[in-house]
């Protein structure tokens, strides 16, 4: 017993875990992950080594510890070289990650599925043997959807993705140097399982991209990235992604190294914000959670009481009241004693990252002099995140 | 006909001579023949403004259908006067620079234009000599960046309002690879050649080209429409292309224009083809029958001050400033809360470097009968100081607004 616990101190020192994770790779992220919390704080400090590789593999490993910690899904377990009928082995391969499938169309013939694949890396291999593209229909349900598409792929524990195609946009400008910017597209199946909650937002990170002369592709922009489109209603941990990059000239033809990092937010907190003594208040600032809220002008203009506020924060859009069609900060206008004044009209702005509401009030019901502008928001989520990368993508 | 009117002011006698030259042409105003009568007006109205005078004093000594047709010329006289808001003028240019650093011969071109120049990026300090006469604007500024050989102009490509100061551009690039088409005060230039190319990584390839064209025009202008139309297309091996999509918009609801088209071809030139031996198209500007412009000067702080302008004219009621980079104003206008968008009084603030801040937004209420008062905002700076406060209405006469029909052609266009 002593002998197996210092055994597994050893297993997971530091070194060990980095040695492992640059020779293994996603290998070595699963065989981690299956460790559970007893690898966490050796991938902590792995993180930190500087070695880029290390840092990117313990992130990932340590995102779906959070996950399993979260109770958001568990592991499925890896198969047990089995031989079977096509429609016997996806069906137990589905039915081990709970999974609701359908496979009525499936090619009648044996298959041979191997020892100690994960989830992902043996729905990937079913796939191309049956040369059958597994889908998710609208209700969730699996089912095989068209041959297999022999893109670039992704897969390693119950994390599945792939590249569906790239626009590659060369400008040329007379007299200037040619720019180039790149669009891939692609897929992202994550889990395998329900999401507890409706996915708030979600975001997409490009943590690196070089291209095959070890290059820095990413394309530094200072807006959202609102690529990333997960099934919200669904509650699938699938979504849709677009990674926009730019070639700092015509020599790349290839992208070497993409790495990603999916991250899908939920409602942790919702709060109020408040702002006090308003009439006459210009660029007041306050931070609840993570969002900052700025009351830009409060006053009177002819008969109305007019209150212009911005507020910032990721997904900030999706953290205000209502759906996708209509959000509404319902921002109230307050006298010293509580009573409303009447909402009259209003305009809204939003970029994504920042939205501004203009509101307009009346005083309609005999209410006193304007004292405190209030509403409510999520001013706290919850990410979960997916590591995945791709390598070697030709260019177009 | 603006040429006409300019010309013929310039050559036009001057004092008693001048008068006796107007008592001719009025005298033909009795002639039988309509096109003997039609040809006088003209003539009167080629004369300018300066022929007012002279008119109105001849129209009391004449008989009641001359009189009718000598007034009638006034209102045009003044109406194409009004419209010279509008029209605006070509910059003639002259320099002559012997070794002077860019910035120096930018502050020379600056006190012959009002166009805004910017160095956006500050190249190289080669010395420039350039001897220019009478020269278009922008053939002026192409051959500026020509004589300095490292720096290339960049017209504002995006949405033109009634007051847009958008600069032009001065940045990094080489100059002698750029063509463009000059004509009085109008350019236009080829931004980008896009090429796009798709792959679904399965062995499935697209591609498409599309030309990024730009059309600009000196401050003063201020057209309130346009259309922007590729015609013809060659590459430097002699094909010709057809235009197969093009993306160019007509905003006619409110004064809106995007200065650009993208136009999509309808193949892939080869990768040998690495010029266009010609681009050719069609530009065509529209502007107002008449336009008025009322005023008021240094507005900050002022109330119920009249700004008479005809169908412009207003009463500033109020002009405070009330946010470190906002100023509200409250005005009265003879308008209506039907009247058409196109028509209706804009406001815009002018500083003291010239800045224009157009109006934002705004909230209407019928005050008496035929007239509104709006209270409306601009976003101006705390350290700005507001020099005029302007409005500005057009009127759309249907069948006398003006057009201005540009054919373009930009030849040895390189691309690749």
């Amino acid at each position: 017993m002593r002998l197996s616990w210092l055994f597994c101190l050893f297993l997971l020192s530091q070194d060990d875990v980095a040695a492992r994770l640059k020779a293994e790779k996603w290998r070595g992220v699963q065989y981690l992950v299956e460790k559970g919390e007893g690898s966490r704080a050796a991938l902590q400090e792995a993180t930190k080594g500087g070695d880029r590789d290390v840092t990117f593999y313990a992130q990932a490993a340590l995102a779906e510890l959070d996950s399993l910690r979260a109770g958001g899904h568990s592991t499925v377990p890896r198969t047990t070289g089995t031989q079977a009928q096509a429609a016997r082995v996806v069906a137990d391969l589905f039915k081990s990650a709970g999974l609701s499938f359908s496979l009525d169309s499936l090619p009648e013939k044996s298959l041979t599925l191997p020892d100690g694949l994960t989830f992902a890396e043996a729905l990937d291999a079913v796939s191309q043997e049956l040369n059958v593209e597994f889908v998710q229909d609208d209700k969730g349900t699996w089912k095989p959807g068209g041959p297999f598409n022999k893109v670039p792929r992704f897969s390693s524990g119950s994390v599945r993705a792939r590249m569906e195609g790239v626009v590659g946009g060369t400008t040329w400008n007379p007299g200037l140097p040619p720019t180039r910017h790149l669009w891939l597209t692609g897929n992202l199946q994550g889990f395998f399982s329900r999401f507890r909650a409706p996915v708030l937002y979600a975001d997409l990170r490009v943590l690196e991209a070089l291209d095959e002369h070890g290059r820095d592709l990413r394309w530094h922009r200072d807006w959202h990235e609102d690529s990333i489109h997960a099934q919200e209603e669904r509650r699938e941990r699938d979504a849709s992604f677009i990674v926009a990059l730019k070639a700092p000239d015509l020599k790349t033809t290839r992208v070497a190294c993409l790495r990603l990092a999916a991250d899908f937010c939920f409602k942790k907190k919702e709060d109020r914000i408040t702002f006090d003594k308003v009439a006459g208040a210009r660029s007041v600032r306050t931070v609840v959670g993570d969002v900052e809220a700025t009351l830009l002008r409060a006053g009177m203009e002819g008969d109305v009481f007019r209150v212009d506020v911005k507020v910032k924060a990721p997904g900030v859009d999706a953290r205000i009241p209502g759906n996708e069609e209509r959000r509404e900060l319902g921002i109230r206008l307050l006298d010293a004693e509580g009573r409303a004044w009447e909402r009259s009209g209003g305009g809204y702005g939003s970029d994504g990252r920042e939205s501004t509401y203009e509101s307009e009030f009346k005083n309609r019901a005999g209410a006193g002099p304007p004292a405190t502008v209030t509403f409510s928001m999520i001013t706290e989520v919850e990410v979960r995140s997916v590591y995945f990368e791709f390598r070697d993508l030709n260019l177009p | 006909m603006r040429t006409l009117v300019i010309l013929a002011s310039c050559l036009a006698p001057q004092g008693e001579e001048f008068d006796r030259a107007v008592a001719r042409i009025v005298e033909r105003l009795s002639e039988d023949q309509v096109e003997a009568r039609d040809k006088a007006v003209q003539e009167l109205i080629a004369l300018g403004t300066k022929a007012l005078p002279a008119i109105r004093r001849r129209s009391e000594a004449v008989d009641v259908e001359v009189r009718e047709r000598l007034l009638s010329v006034a209102r045009e006289i003044e109406r194409l006067d009004r419209m010279n808001f509008f029209l605006g003028q070509s910059s003639r240019i002259s320099l002559k620079a012997e070794r002077m650093p860019i910035k120096s011969v930018l502050a020379e071109l600056a006190k012959q234009t009002t166009t805004p120049v910017v160095l956006k990026e500050m190249p190289d300090e080669v010395p420039i000599s350039i001897e220019l006469k009478d020269a278009p604007f922008f053939h002026a500024l192409q051959e500026i960046c020509r004589a300095h050989s490292g720096i290339l102009m960049r017209l504002p490509g995006d949405t033109y309002s009634l007051e847009d100061r958008s600069p032009v551009e001065l940045v990094r690039g080489n100059p002698r690879a750029c063509s463009r088409y000059v004509e009085g005060p109008f350019v236009v230039d080829l931004e980008s050649v896009y090429v796009s190319e798709s792959s679904d990584f399965q062995g499935k390839r697209e591609e498409t080209i599309s030309l990024n064209l730009v059309a600009g025009w000196e401050h003063g202008i201020r057209p309130i429409g346009m259309r922007f139309r590729v015609t013809s297309v060659v590459d430097g091996q002699g094909t010709a292309y057809k235009v197969a999509s093009s993306m160019a918009r007509d905003d006619r609801m409110d004064i809106y224009i995007w200065r650009r088209t993208w136009v999509t071809l309808d193949k892939v030139p080869p990768a040998s083809v690495t010029s266009f031996k010609e681009i050719a198209g069609v530009l065509e500007l529209d502007f107002p029958s008449d336009g008025h412009v009322a005023r008021v000067d240094g507005p900050l702080g002022k109330r119920n001050v009249e700004a008479p302008g005809g169908p412009a004219s207003f009463t500033l009621e109020e002009f405070v400033r009330d946010g470190p980079d906002r100023v509200r104003a409250t005005v009265e206008t003879a308008s209506t809360a039907t009247e058409k968008w196109l028509e209706r009084v804009r406001f815009f603030a002018i500083d003291a470097q010239g800045r224009i801040y157009p109006q934002e937004g705004g909230r209407g209420r019928g005050t008496v009968p035929g007239k509104m008062r709006w209270t409306f905002a601009f976003e101006i700076p705390g350290e700005a100081e507001v020099k005029e406060l302007r409005a500005v209405r057009m009127l759309m006469e249907k069948g006398r607004t003006f057009e201005r029909r540009i054919n373009w052609k930009l030849l040895d266009v390189h691309f690749r």
